[in-house]
C-alpha cells in the first residue's frame, strides 16, 4: 500500500496537509457548538458511562439511613454526592462500595475479599506500570533526540516529580471522575493515574539518559546505514533504554506499592473515594487500629511483592542483562566474586516437571536454584511449549507487520503530513472535550474561585497557609536527620554486601522491604509512641527513613558492582591495604552513585512527607508541623484545591531551588573530574 | 644455562631449544623463580572440569628477560597472574628465592604489573596514580612524593604531574603505568601485553625505555616477564621465549635467543626465530 501525493513536492505536502487538519479542525468545531450535534457526543460519553456502571451494577450500595454504631459509611459515587454525616469526630473514611463489612462475616467471604483485593490491586499496578513504560519511552527518547523537546520537558518532569501523589488528587479528581461522571470507571482511572505519577518520573530520567549515552559510533553507524525512525527505535534506542528501564522498573514498582495506599483511598475535603485494594484495606484497617486485618493486608502484599518479583521482574531482569555493553562470559575475565557464584551455584533453569515438559527438569532442584540471579533466563526456552509458540506468533508478526511499517516510516511523505496534522487534530479534540463538559468546567471554575475566598474567610486556611514558612523549615531540618541516618547504615552495609555472593540471595528481601507501604509501619510503630524519646517527631522521621533509604541503597550497591574488575585487579596487585583501598579506589569510585542516591533520596523523602508526618492510627491523628502533614490537612480537612496547589506551589520552590543550586552543581563538579574511562 | 657462541648465519641450523631446564644457573645460585608443575583449574556452570594451566614447569634466572607467547585463549595472561600472585593455581608449587610461596591470593611483594589496558585510577591524579603503591606501603608523604616526582620524569612526564588520566594519550597512560610499576623497585617486573593498545611508534619509543631500565645492571628490575602477541617483539626484547600450546596451556618449548645485545631492530636472525616460532604456534 503506497501512498504519496502525486507529483507533490515537499512544500506542497506541507501545504496539503495543513489545510487538510484546519478543515478538519473547522469542521468539528462547527458541529461541536451545534447544539443538535451535541447530542451526539453526549450520547457518547453516556455510553462509556453505562458500559463502566454495568461492570459494577451490584456494586452500588444502599445507604443506610440510621448512622448510628456505624463505624463506616457507605455512600454512592457521584459527584455531587457528600458526606452527610457531621459533626463526628472520627475521620470519615468511606468504605468501598463493594463489600459492607461488620464483625459478622465469615472466615471464607473474608478471605474471598482479600484475594479480590489482591487482584485489584495488582491489575492497576500492572497498568501503571504499563503505562509508565510506555510514556518513559516516548517522553525519554523524544527529549533525548531532540534538545528542544529536551529543554522544555525535563525541567517540567523534574518539578512535576517531587510533586507527592497527594498534590495530583486534585488533578486526578477533576479530570478523570469528573469526566465520567463520578463512575466508576472514573474512579479506577484516577488511582491508575495516581499510581502512574508515583512510577513514571524516574522512568523517564533512565530513558533519557541510556538514549543521551548511547557510544556515538552506534549512532554514526545508524546514519551512515540510513535507518529511518522505525529501525532507530526497534535497533537502537529501545534495545539501549532497556537495561535502566528495567532496574528502574524495579524501584518504581517498590515505590508504587509504598503510595498505594494514598492511590487507593483519594481523599479531598468531605469527599472520599476509595477502591477494593490492599492498599485501602491497609489504610483502613491501619486508621481503625486493627491490627489483625492490617497485618493480614501486609502478608498478602509481601507475598504478592515476591511472587511478582519471582515470575516477573527476574525474567525480565535477566532479559535486559542482554543489552548491556560490556558483558563478557569468559571466565578470565569475570571478576572474581562472581567466579566463585559460579562454582557454588549449579543453576541450569530447572523448573518441576508440572511447568515444562523437559524430562530433566525434575532432577535435583535445589532451593538456592531459586533465589539466584543468574545471566541465564529462569523459563529455558527450549523447554517450553507454550513460550515456543508464542515465540512463533511473535516471528509471524514480525515478518508480515513490521515491514510495512518500516516501508512507512521510509515514506517521508506520510510522517510530514502526521507530524503537521497532530497538532490541529489535538486541539480539536480538546477543544470538543471541553464543549462537551462546559457545563463541568464552568461549575469547577466557581468552586476553583469559592475556594480562593474562601482562603481569606475560613479561619482554617489562614492559619493553614501562615504555617507554610515554619513546616517547610521543619520538614527540611527531619529530612536531614533522616539523611544522615540513611548514611549511616547505607554506606557499610552497601560496600560490606554488595559483592557478596550471597547478596542475590537476600536481594528480594531488600526489594519487598523498599515496597511495603508505609501505613504498614503504623501498628507497629505507634503503640511504642509514647515510650520514645522524642515521641511522634522521632517515629516521623523513621517513617521519612523507609522513604528514603531505598534509594541510597540500590544506588551504592550499583556503584559498588561496577567497580570495574581492571580497577579492582590493580588495586589487589599494587597490594593496597584495606583502609587505602576504601580511601583511594572505593569512595572515589562510588561518588557518583553517591549523589545520585543522594538526589533522588530527597526526592523520595519529600514524597514520604505527606504519609510520614501525618498519620491516623486507632481513630487518633497523630501530627507534626510539616509541610506533608500540612499538605495532608488541606486535603483531607478542607479540601481546597487552591489551597493545596498554594501548598505544593511553596514545597516546589524550595525543592527546585535546593536542587539547582546545590545537588546541581555536586552533580556536575562529580562529571567532570571523574568522566569515563581510565 | 650454557651459552654457546654462534655466528648469525648459521642460526638456524644451531637453535638451542630444550625441553628441560637445569636446575643451577650459570653462577650456581637458586633462580631467582621456579614453577614446578603448576596446573590451573576451573569448574564451570555444568560442573564441568575445564583445564587452563596444565603442568607448567618453568625456571626463571636472574638477570632474564622472558617473553610468554601463544596462541589466542592459551592462558598467558592466566599464568602471568599466577607467576605474580593474583590468582591462585590448584596444584604444583612456586618457589621464589628457593622459598615455596604461599598461595592465598597475596601479591608477591617483589613483583609489579604492567597491564594492557593501563589499569589506571581515573579519579586520581597521575602522580596520585604513581604513588599509590608506596601509599600501601606507608610510605611517608613527602618521602614518596619525592620518589613519585623523580621516576615521571625519567619515563619523560615531566610536567603532567597533576593531569588526570582522562587528560592523557594512550601512551602517557602506559608511561604512568610503567612509572608506578617501577618506583615500587620490583626484582620482577611483570608485564601484560603492555604495548598492544598502542600505536606502533608509541609502543617502539616504550620498548627500547623497558630495556634500558632492565639493562641498567645497578637498579631493579632484574628480571621481566612479558606476555605478548607479538613474536617480533618477543624476539627483539628477550633473551628466552616460552611458547605456550592450545588451552589447556602447557609448555610447547623454550626458545633461546641468542642474538647478542645490543640488537638491532631490523636484524634478520630476529625474523628468522620470529618464523620459527609462529610455526611452532600454528
Amino acid at each position: 500500500m503506497k501512498f504519496s501525493i502525486k507529483g507533490s513536492s515537499t512544500g506542497e505536502t506541507k501545504r496539503w496537509a495543513s489545510i487538510l487538519s484546519y478543515l478538519f479542525l473547522f469542521v468539528i468545531l462547527v458541529v461541536g457548538l451545534n447544539d443538535h450535534f451535541t447530542r451526539f457526543g453526549t450520547f457518547f460519553l453516556a455510553f462509556v458511562n453505562k458500559l463502566g456502571n454495568s461492570f459494577f451494577e451490584d456494586a452500588h450500595a444502599q445507604k443506610p439511613t440510621d448512622y448510628s454504631g456505624y463505624d463506616i459509611i457507605v455512600y454512592n459515587y457521584g459527584i455531587d454526592s457528600s458526606n452527610e454525616f457531621d459533626g463526628k469526630a472520627v475521620k470519615n473514611i468511606a468504605v468501598t462500595n463493594y463489600i459492607q463489612k461488620g464483625s459478622s462475616q465469615d472466615l471464607i467471604s473474608k478471605f474471598g475479599d482479600l484475594v479480590i483485593d489482591s487482584i485489584s490491586s495488582v491489575s492497576r499496578m500492572f497498568i501503571a506500570l504499563g503505562l509508565s513504560f510506555v510514556a518513559a519511552i516516548v517522553i525519554g527518547i523524544t527529549a533525548a533526540r531532540k534538545s528542544i523537546a529536551s529543554k522544555i520537558v525535563i525541567p517540567i518532569v523534574d518539578v512535576l516529580q517531587s510533586i507527592p501523589i497527594l498534590g495530583f488528587f486534585p488533578a486526578a479528581i477533576s479530570l478523570f471522575i469528573v469526566l465520567f461522571n463520578g463512575s466508576s470507571v472514573g474512579i479506577e482511572i484516577a488511582a491508575i493515574f495516581l499510581i502512574f505519577t508515583s512510577m513514571v518520573w524516574n522512568m523517564i530520567f533512565s530513558v533519557y539518559e541510556s538514549v543521551l549515552s548511547i557510544p556515538s559510533e552506534l549512532l554514526e553507524t545508524s546514519n551512515a546505514y540510513r535507518a529511518n525512525l522505525f529501525l532507530r527505535f526497534r535497533r537502537l534506542y529501545i534495545p539501549a533504554s532497556i537495561h535502566k528501564l528495567v532496574y528502574n522498573g524495579i524501584l518504581s514498582w517498590a515505590s508504587g506499592w509504598y503510595f498505594l495506599t494514598a492511590a487507593e483511598i483519594i481523599s479531598l475535603g468531605s469527599k472520599t473515594y476509595t477502591l477494593p485494594g490492599l492498599g485501602s484495606q491497609l489504610g483502613i484497617s491501619v486508621s481503625h487500629g486493627e491490627y489483625i486485618q492490617a497485618v493480614t493486608a501486609l502478608i498478602m502484599l509481601i507475598l504478592i511483592i515476591l511472587i511478582t518479583d519471582f515470575f516477573f521482574w527476574r525474567p525480565l531482569e535477566s532479559y535486559a542483562n542482554r543489552f548491556r555493553y560490556d558483558y563478557s562470559f569468559s571466565p578470565e575475565t569475570i571478576p572474581k566474586y562472581t567466579r566463585r557464584h559460579f562454582g557454588l551455584h549449579t543453576y541450569r533453569g530447572k523448573i518441576p516437571k508440572l511447568l515444562f515438559r523437559n524430562p530433566a527438569a525434575t532432577s535435583s532442584i535445589q532451593i538456592s536454584d531459586f533465589f539466584v540471579r543468574n545471566p541465564r533466563p529462569l523459563i529455558s526456552v527450549k523447554s517450553n511449549k507454550v513460550i515456543e509458540i508464542l515465540l512463533k506468533i511473535g516471528g509471524q508478526i514480525e515478518a508480515r507487520i513490521f515491514p510495512t511499517i518500516h516501508k512507512w516510516f521510509d515514506n517521508k511523505d506520510i510522517l510530514r503530513v502526521l507530524g503537521i496534522a497532530a497538532l490541529p487534530v489535538i486541539v480539536t479534540l480538546f477543544i470538543f472535550i471541553i464543549i462537551q463538559e462546559r457545563e463541568q468546567i464552568h461549575q469547577s471554575f466557581l468552586s476553583i474561585s469559592r475556594m480562593y475566598l474562601s482562603l481569606q474567610s475560613d479561619p482554617i486556611n489562614a492559619k493553614i497557609v501562615s504555617q507554610i514558612p515554619i513546616a517547610l523549615l521543619l520538614s527540611y531540618l527531619r529530612l536531614g536527620a533522616a539523611y544522615l541516618l540513611t548514611l549511616a547504615w547505607t554506606v557499610p552495609a552497601a560496600i560490606k554486601i554488595a559483592r557478596d555472593p550471597r547478596f542475590d540471595r537476600i536481594m528480594p528481601i531488600f526489594q519487598t522491604l523498599a515496597a511495603i507501604p508505609a501505613p504498614a509501619f503504623f501498628p507497629f510503630l505507634i503503640p511504642v509512641v509514647d515510650y520514645v524519646p522524642g515521641g511522634f517527631e522521632f517515629l516521623s522521621i523513621l517513617l521519612i527513613l523507609t522513604g528514603m533509604q531505598w534509594y541510597m541503597f540500590f544506588n551504592l550497591i550499583g556503584g559498588v558492582r561496577a567497580i570495574s574488575g581492571d580497577v579492582e585487579e590493580t588495586a589487589r596487585a599494587f597490594r593496597a591495604t584495606k583502609s587505602h583501598y576504601l580511601k583511594r579506589v572505593l569512595f572515589p569510585a562510588i561518588y557518583p552513585s553517591f549523589i545520585t542516591g543522594s538526589i533522588t533520596s530527597w526526592g523520595g523523602g519529600w514524597n514520604s512527607l505527606v504519609v510520614a508526618e501525618f498519620i491516623i492510627f486507632g481513630y487518633k491523628t497523630y501530627a507534626v508541623t510539616g509541610i506533608g502533614s500540612l499538605l495532608d490537612k488541606a486535603a483531607y480537612y478542607t479540601g481546597n484545591t487552591v489551597l493545596i496547589l498554594i501548598i505544593i506551589g511553596a514545597m516546589m520552590t524550595v525543592i527546585v531551588t535546593i536542587n539547582r543550586l546545590v545537588w546541581r552543581r555536586v552533580y556536575r563538579r562529580v562529571i567532570n573530574k571523574y568522566g569515563t574511562g581510565t | 644455562m650454557d651459552h654457546v657462541p654462534i655466528s648469525q648465519g648459521s642460526m638456524l641450523a644451531s637453535i638451542n631449544d630444550f625441553q628441560g631446564t637445569p636446575n643451577r644457573s650459570v653462577d650456581g645460585s637458586a633462580p631467582l623463580l621456579e614453577l614446578r608443575n603448576v596446573t590451573k583449574e576451573y569448574i564451570d556452570n555444568n560442573h564441568n572440569c575445564n583445564k587452563i594451566l596444565n603442568n607448567i614447569n618453568l625456571i626463571i634466572n636472574h638477570n632474564e628477560f622472558i617473553s610468554i607467547v601463544g596462541p589466542s585463549g592459551c592462558g598467558k595472561s592466566t599464568l602471568l597472574r599466577i607467576i605474580i600472585g593474583l590468582e591462585k593455581y590448584t596444584d604444583g608449587e612456586i618457589l621464589f628465592k628457593g622459598k615455596p610461596m604461599k598461595i592465598d591470593g597475596t601479591v608477591n611483594p617483589y613483583m609489579t604489573m604492567v597491564f594492557q589496558s593501563f589499569g589506571l585510577f581515573p579519579w586520581l591524579t597521575v602522580v596520585e596514580n604513581v604513588e599509590f603503591g608506596l601509599e600501601s606501603m606507608h610510605m611517608p608523604k613527602i618521602q614518596r612524593r619525592k620518589k613519585s616526582l623523580s621516576i615521571i620524569q625519567d619515563v619523560g612526564l615531566e610536567g603532567f604531574e597533576d593531569a588526570y588520566p582522562r587528560e592523557l594519550s594512550g601512551g602517557m597512560k602506559q608511561r604512568v603505568g610503567i612509572a608506578r610499576a617501577l618506583v615500587m623497585d620490583p626484582e620482577i617486573l611483570v608485564m601484560d601485553e603492555p604495548f598492544s593498545a598502542l600505536d606502533p611508534l608509541t609502543a617502539e619509543a616504550l620498548r627500547e625505555e623497558i630495556l634500558k631500565v632492565w639493562s641498567n645492571k645497578l637498579a631493579t628490575p632484574e628480571v621481566v616477564i612479558m606476555v605478548t602477541h607479538n613474536i617480533e617483539e618477543a624476539v627483539y626484547l628477550s633473551d628466552r621465549v616460552v611458547v605456550l600450546s592450545h588451552r589447556p596451556g602447557s609448555i610447547l618449548n623454550e626458545v633461546n635467543i641468542q642474538i647478542p645485545r645490543s640488537r638491532e631492530k631490523r636484524d634478520k636472525s630476529i625474523y628468522e626465530y620470529s618464523d620459527y616460532i609462529t610455526t611452532m604456534i600454528s
